[in-house]
């Protein structure tokens, strides 16, 4: 994250300012009191506090009330460029805006919830504000090691993660260092254990049942060798099943064979018995039978005797009824002829007439009734008629009135409409009017952008021009490329350590038999002389070479080493003079550090190249959209021609636009809200219309109908008239029916009254007669059955007779062939043989025959039953029993057991990469809960390489919290240390963490008690942070940062900061505080562009009359060049969106 | 010599082997089929005068398509030049839904020397000499003596008689229902030959009665602790009639069944460096507790024995029992790099962890250790 631009008015005492900033170093300088702290806490205002914070209120500018304002433009990332404006006060304004290329910006966020956007991003331990904003600029670990204060410059060290007011700081840098302390093999196992953990477990630990998931190829088979093994279960289940019911079906049979065995021998035993008593029977019947017929002969003698007492009954019976049968015909006849005379006679003859009579009138009567139902009925439909025309009459009458009432409305909304054309055509001006006002607004920000974009382009040449002249510096250096610089160093290391293995030490002893004078050169020295004694001897020590010369005796030399490590030398050092004169030769160097300074410098051009050209890239992405921005600015300008035409048509002669735009009372005001009452004014307008459309269809559809009714009512009225011509008592009839309806009924009683009594008459005597007739002709009758019953009875018994008599005789001839004694004979022969055969015994033999051959029946039935059950049951285990199924059972269950044991491995080998992840997370979390140990390493090589190795590690805790630093083995507080030694090693902890989190750093004057020296060491440190972040220096001693070896952009601020001025002001209308005539002037003049576009909040142009509410009152001294753009700034802070 | 015969049975087509996993399954389950040719291979280098197949020739009445195309096509392919009988077992017994029924395309697809034994006492004349007398078995159970039910020979019949049929001969508690095999039937019914099939090792009923009554046992073993398997019975008629017919077993077979314990490294090495092990079927336990560098070692060789997707295996079929392989997790793991201190923390947690879960932890340590290993 990197500040790409500083925009400030107002705020803290600076009027006007904007910085535009580089990644990389960047040293800002200026004098004191211009402000410098200002910006930096310009920076602080806008990423971290509310605009309607109390604490705004120490923003204040103190010479002017107007509100203090900060843009500030940062990149998250690339293509992530985030602008901040916030304008600070209490009725403070806070947007957020998002842009891919850092031109075009789109308005992402406004108000409170920007803060809370802000801390996302950010993620610096602030918390979300709430509320009406904080009472002090909020704090964290990480915003003093970003942005530390210039009177704090080692408040870091007094700070830790555990006093955050939000964890956000605290994630975000376990984050980062634990990535930047995270061993690769550690990341690389951790890659490949987890991902042996998702092949079988979702994130939430649960088995994965995707198809690729392991346990699921597992589970099919599972669930398919249960389901084997189930059926195979049953079928076994089945097998014994039958196996069982066979052994019990075979004892059953057993069981039931035996008793059909026994039922046999009762049976046979009693069918002999049944046998001879069936003889014995016969026996008896045959005696029975000789004797019965000697019986039967005795009684037909006494029946032929009685039959013939009964024939002579008989003849005598009938003689008796056919006498009496004589003596009744004359009554009878008697009694008939007397019925006929009563039937035959005069008074019946005049009760008939009389009854005819009373008929006739009584059909006469139903004549007339019918008559008179007929009239009722006509007579009402004639009155129904009359109502329905009277009904039709009065719905006309309505149908009239209704119809008045619509035509009247119609044309007072036809008179409503035209009156909001007009106002339409009016409002469609306005909309004109304020369209060509935002147009124009639109084409001069066109215009200022495509300046801007211009200049970007300029500048961009001008970059990649300085560019190439960095370049060709730099390839003028002659300096070694790093392999080649590389490639001499390890040479040199070959070198150097070839040299060493000889410098093993060399002690030698020298003792001369007189005294002398030798001379000793050691290694590369010059020869020294010394003196030795006789009797002692001296020693002498070198690392590689020893000489001595003894004076008139000779020399000796003494050389370390073997003879290889020798000749490796040698070789090194041929492999180096020959592979480095070269280099040095062209470089014009005399050593290798004379190279590495030069690659130093030349890295350094070459930084400065890239520097330069990613500038220029950047101002040229800036200025690429030139082509856009002037098309942009033809289209409005093309707008504005457009909206001025469309105005002209509406002016009086030689009145011009902006002048007729002046003239009118009211301001055109918001386009879209003219064009929000127009849609409106149209919407009534159709609504109107539609009203009336809707009106007139119903007007035309009730004329229609009201002449329908019309036409009816004469059809209607047409009809009553012919029927009252016809019938003109209609009504009176009407009247009077009921009268009429209730004397008919009354006629109806009384003929019904008369033929009742006359049908009475008849009756009394004519049944005597037929009664006395009747009881006649049932006696005889009587008389005549008696005779018929005589007659047949007779001849019955005559023919029994007969028939006894026949029978008397056949029974005397068949006596007379019987042998009655012979017949008793045979009788006790089978009595005997009867008595021979067995009795039943007990049980079955004791029941009745039937019975006992029922029982037999039932058990044989019940054996085949049996036999046939158990044939099935035998078949039913011959398919699913026997070894067969048993062997598939063993298989199942196999099947299952390997299963189960490969899921037991599978739960094994997935179980363990799961406690694999588990322990490597758990020492992972372990480790890096300290979050100090990622840091004291890089910041404790800084601190040895600027201290010389005086001290030791830092010390820092697991909350970041740093407590002393390490020395001789013991932790030693911060307070032994001096201010400046303080100092460096709070920006060496603020400068690592910023590294980590890849964000800017502000150093606002931090350096200020270093030595010369250390400065100098920390210029070079910076350098080289800055190549990975943004770094910031605030300083009035630019000397202090600046060199020729350090790339880094400048900013003049006295060129880019303007400070306020008090102003004297004069009392006018608008208060103590209003600016002069003048200043107003001056700034009215120099903002009319700006006053005249002012914007409200929702982004429409303010009425005249509102833009003079909102003339500011900033008092400033003479305009300049940063005015427009601060101008612009301003209008996008206050103006919104 | 009057008549010579091959006799086999218990082909057991189509078995399934589910103790393995599938492709080793498949392994097996091919084998069997593979033998079929080895067979009728013999039976023409041999000249027999017919091929009798007593019964289970299908591990089930109606096997998938696959086993009863093979066979078909191994017929086909493989004319024995003699007459080949297929008898029905209780495997897979004459059912209306059984390869053997008319209507199936197995039994349609047959060539003209195959015969299959579709009904009882079926008869094929072998020259005007011999004839082979058979009855299948029609359900996968039965009380039925189908010997007991082949007819008696004729007086004046000379002709050699060989009974085919299938079931046991001998009384098991649970196998009374399995078309028990009278002893003695050979005799009664007059043949000079009863071949039989079911039990799978090869084995002559009662040796030292008058006519042989031979069980062949099945070509292929599909089983550990089978004995006597890999065989066909070879049956020679002498020409003199009163001499008994000789019966010789011929190794048909390639497959072993083999079951082994290493109780250490040396063994298994041992193990592994055994020549011929591509048509053998391995069960192999492991009982042994060693350091990380051997533990490490015995999975190499364990994986190259059982082979992968990348790796041929050095075993036909391999089933291991790993429970036994134990590491000494209380010992020094040697790690051949300098540890990151989070990877050291890790370690020392696993082998905390040992104590109460060991497999998994011994397991989660040497997966830590194959990691670091291969990154180094």
């Amino acid at each position: 994250m990197w500040i790409r631009r500083l925009e400030v008015t107002d705020f803290a005492g600076i009027a006007e300012a904007a910085i535009d900033f580089t990644p990389g170093l960047n040293v800002l300088h200026g004098p004191n009191e211009l402000g410098k702290s200002s910006l930096v806490r310009a920076v602080r205002a806008a990423l971290l506090l509310q605009s309607t914070s109390a604490v705004a209120n120490r923003l204040l500018d103190w010479h002017t009330d107007a509100a203090p304002t900060v843009n500030l433009t940062f990149e998250e990332e690339t293509q992530r460029i985030w602008r901040v404006r916030k304008e600070f006060g209490s009725r403070g304004r806070t947007y957020l805006d998002f842009s891919r290329d850092g031109i075009d910006f789109n308005l992402h966020g406004k108000g409170r919830e920007v803060d809370g956007e802000l801390q996302d991003i950010l993620r610096w331990g602030i918390e979300t504000p709430g509320g009406r904003g904080r009472a002090r600029v909020p704090e964290s670990f990480i915003t003093t090691a970003l942005l530390g204060e210039q009177d704090g410059v080692t408040a870091i060290l007094d700070r830790s993660l555990a006093a955050d007011p939000d964890s956000s700081g605290r994630e975000r840098l376990t984050e980062a260092l634990q990535a930047m302390a995270e061993d690769p093999r550690l990341k690389e196992i951790l890659a490949s254990v987890q991902a042996k953990v998702d092949e079988a477990y979702t994130g939430t630990g649960r088995r994965r049942t995707g198809r690729a998931s392991p346990w699921s190829v597992l589970r099919e088979q599972r669930t398919a060798a249960e389901e084997r093994a189930r059926n195979v279960s049953q079928q076994v289940e089945e097998s014994e099943g039958a196996r069982l019911r066979i052994q019990t079906l075979h004892a059953e049979l057993v069981q039931a064979q035996a008793a059909d065995g026994r039922h046999r021998a009762a049976l046979e035993r009693q069918r002999k018995h049944a046998k001879a008593a069936q003889s014995l029977a016969a026996a008896e019947a045959e005696v029975d039978r000789i004797q019965k017929l000697i019986d039967r002969r005795d009684v037909n003698a006494v029946a032929v005797a009685a039959a013939q007492k009964r024939v002579s009954k008989w003849e005598k019976a009938r003689c008796e009824t056919q006498q009496s049968a004589l003596a009744l015909a004359p009554q009878l006849a008697a009694a008939r002829e007397r019925v006929r005379e009563l039937e035959t006679g005069a008074d019946e003859q005049e009760r008939r007439l009389r009854e005819e009579e009373a008929t006739n009138r009584r059909l006469k009567l139903d004549n007339r009734q019918e008559r008179f139902q007929q009239e009722v009925a006509r007579a009402e439909q004639l009155a129904a008629l009359d109502r329905k025309a009277a009904t039709l009459a009065a719905d006309i009458n309505n149908r009239e009135r209704g119809l008045r009432e619509k035509r009247d409305l119609v044309q007072e909304a036809q008179g409503v409409n035209d009156a909001d054309r007009d106002a339409l055509d009016d409002l469609e001006v306005q909309r004109h009017c304020a369209r060509y006002l935002t147009a124009l607004e639109t084409a001069r920000a066109h215009a200022d952008d495509l300046k801007t974009s211009r200049e970007h382009a300029a500048q961009a040449s001008a970059w990649e021009r300085e560019a190439a002249a960095e370049a060709e510096a730099a390839a003028l250096l002659n300096a070694p490329d790093t392999a080649e610089l590389e490639h001499l160093k390890a040479l040199e290391t070959e070198l150097r350590i070839a040299k060493e293995k000889l410098a093993v030490g060399l002690l030698v002893q020298v003792a001369l038999d007189k005294s002398g004078g030798i001379e000793v050169s050691t290694d590369e020295g010059e020869p020294k002389p010394a003196l030795i004694d006789s009797g002692r001897s001296l020693e002498f020590e070198a690392e590689r070479e020893l000489r001595i010369a003894i004076a008139g005796i000779g020399s000796v030399q003494v050389r370390a080493g073997s003879r290889n490590l020798v000749q490796s030398a040698t070789s090194a050092q041929e492999h180096w003079d020959s592979a480095s004169r070269p280099v040095l030769s062209r470089a014009g160097c005399a050593s290798l550090a004379d190279l590495e300074t030069l690659r130093s410098r030349a890295n350094q051009h070459n930084a400065a190249v890239e520097n330069l050209r990613r500038r220029a890239a950047e101002a040229r992405v800036r200025a690429e959209n030139v082509d856009e921005l002037e098309r942009r600015s033809v289209v409005a300008q093309a707008e504005v021609e457009r909206c001025s035409n469309a105005i002209q048509e509406v002016l009086d002669d030689g009145e011009t636009v902006d002048r007729y735009i002046e003239n009118l009372n009211e301001s055109p005001g918001d386009e879209y809200a003219v064009e929000e009452a127009a849609a409106e004014l149209r919407e009534r307008i159709g609504e109107r219309e539609e009203l009336c459309a809707r009106m007139m269809g119903e007007i035309k559809g009730d004329e229609q109908e009201a002449a329908a009714r019309l036409t009816e009512l004469a059809a209607k009225r047409d009809t009553l008239a012919r029927a009252n011509e016809e019938w003109p008592d209609w009504r009176e009839f009407q009247e009077q029916a009921e009268t009429v309806r209730r004397e008919i009924q009354r006629q109806y009683k009384a003929v019904d009254a008369e033929l009742q009594a006359i049908r009475a008459e008849a009756t009394t005597e004519v049944d005597a007669a037929r009664e006395t007739h009747e009881k006649l002709v049932g006696q005889d009758s009587r008389l005549r059955r008696e005779h018929d019953r005589a007659d047949k009875q007779l001849a019955v018994e005559r023919t029994e007779l007969a028939r006894l008599e026949g029978e008397a005789g056949g029974l005397t001839e068949a006596i007379a062939d019987e042998d009655l004694s012979a017949a008793k004979t045979t009788r006790e022969q089978c009595r005997v043989a009867l008595e021979a055969v067995p009795a039943p015994a007990d049980g079955d033999e004791l029941l009745p025959p039937e019975e006992l051959e029922r029982a037999a029946a039932a058990v044989a039935g019940q054996v085949r039953q049996l036999e046939m059950q158990l044939h099935n049951a035998e078949g039913a285990l011959e398919q699913v029993g026997g070894q067969y199924i048993q062997e598939q059972q063993e298989q199942a269950q196999q099947a299952i057991e390997t299963l189960d044991g490969q899921e037991r491995e599978l739960e094994v080998e997935y179980g363990a990469w799961q406690l694999l992840r588990e322990a490597l997370t758990e020492a992972e979390q372990e480790d890096s809960a300290h979050l100090g140990r990622a840091l004291v390493q890089p910041i404790s090589e800084r601190m040895t390489a600027l201290t010389d190795g005086r001290y030791g590690e830092i010390v820092i805790g697991p909350q970041l919290d740093a407590t002393g630093i390490q020395l001789a083995g013991t932790e030693r507080p911060f307070d032994g240390l001096s201010v400046g030694a303080l100092e460096q090693i709070s920006i060496l902890l603020r400068l690592s963490i910023a590294e980590s989190l890849g964000n800017f750093v502000i150093l606002d004057d931090q350096l200020t008690q270093s030595d010369p020296e250390r400065l100098s060491w920390m210029r070079t440190l910076l350098q080289g942070v800055a190549e990975n972040v943004q770094v910031v220096v605030v300083t009035c001693h630019p000397e202090d940062y600046i060199g020729e070896d350090v790339t880094a952009n400048v900013v003049d601020l006295t060129a880019c900061v303007r400070r306020s001025v008090l102003v004297a002001a004069r009392p006018t209308d608008e208060g103590p505080n209003a600016p002069n005539e003048d200043q107003v002037a001056e700034v009215d003049g120099t903002d009319e562009t700006h006053d005249a576009h002012s914007t409200s909040s929702k982004g429409r142009p303010l009425s005249p009359g509102k833009r003079s509410n909102r003339r500011r009152r900033i008092h400033r001294d003479t305009g300049d060049d940063l005015s427009a753009t601060l101008r612009e700034s301003l209008r996008q802070v206050r103006g919104g969106e | 010599m009057a008549l010579k015969l091959l006799h086999s049975a218990d082909w057991h087509l189509g078995r399934r082997f589910p103790a393995f996993d599938s492709e080793q399954e498949l392994r097996l389950t091919r084998a069997r089929l593979d033998v079929v040719g080895r067979i009728l291979d013999l039976a023409r280098n041999c000249a027999v005068d017919a091929v009798l197949c007593a019964g289970d020739l299908f591990d089930e009445a109606s096997p998938a398509r696959e086993w009863w195309e093979g066979l078909l096509k191994e017929l086909a392919r493989r004319d024995p030049g003699c007459p080949v009988v297929l008898l029905p077992g209780n495997h897979d017994p004459l059912t209306p839904r059984s390869v053997y029924h008319r209507d199936h395309p197995f039994r349609a697809g047959l060539p003209d020397h195959v015969h299959v034994v579709d009904e009882p006492g079926w008869q094929l004349q072998l020259g005007d000499a011999a004839v082979v007398i058979a009855s299948p078995c029609e359900s996968h159970a039965g009380q039925t003596d189908l010997a007991a039910s082949l007819p008696l020979r004729k007086c004046g019949d000379e002709r050699i008689r060989i009974g085919l049929v299938h079931g046991q001969t001998f009384d098991i508690d649970g196998h009374q229902t399995n078309f028990p095999i009278g002893r003695g039937s050979a005799v009664e019914r007059g043949f000079d030959y009863l071949a039989i099939g079911d039990t799978h090792a090869f084995r002559e009923v009662e040796p030292d009665a008058p006519v042989p009554t031979v069980y062949p046992g099945t070509p292929e073993a599909s089983s550990f602790g089978e004995r006597d398997t890999g065989n066909v019975a070879m049956v020679f008629f002498p020409l003199d009639r009163r001499r008994r017919a000789i019966v010789r077993p011929a190794v048909v077979g390639s497959w072993k069944w083999r079951e082994e314990t290493c109780r250490s490294l040396v063994e298994l090495r041992a193990l592994f460096n055994e020549p011929e092990l591509k048509k053998t079927a391995l069960r192999l336990t492991l009982n042994m507790t060693v350091p990380m560098a051997e533990f490490d070692e015995a999975e190499h060789v364990l994986k190259e024995l059982g082979g992968d997707l990348a790796t041929t295996p050095r075993v036909g079929v391999l089933s291991v029992d790993r429970a036994g392989l134990r590491l000494a997790a209380d010992g020094p793991i040697e790690f051949d790099v300098d540890l990151p201190r989070v990877i050291k923390a890790a370690v020392s947690r696993l082998k905390e962890h040992a104590v109460t879960e060991p497999k998994l932890a011994e397991r989660a340590l040497h997966h830590l250790y194959r990691l670091v290993r291969e990154m180094s």
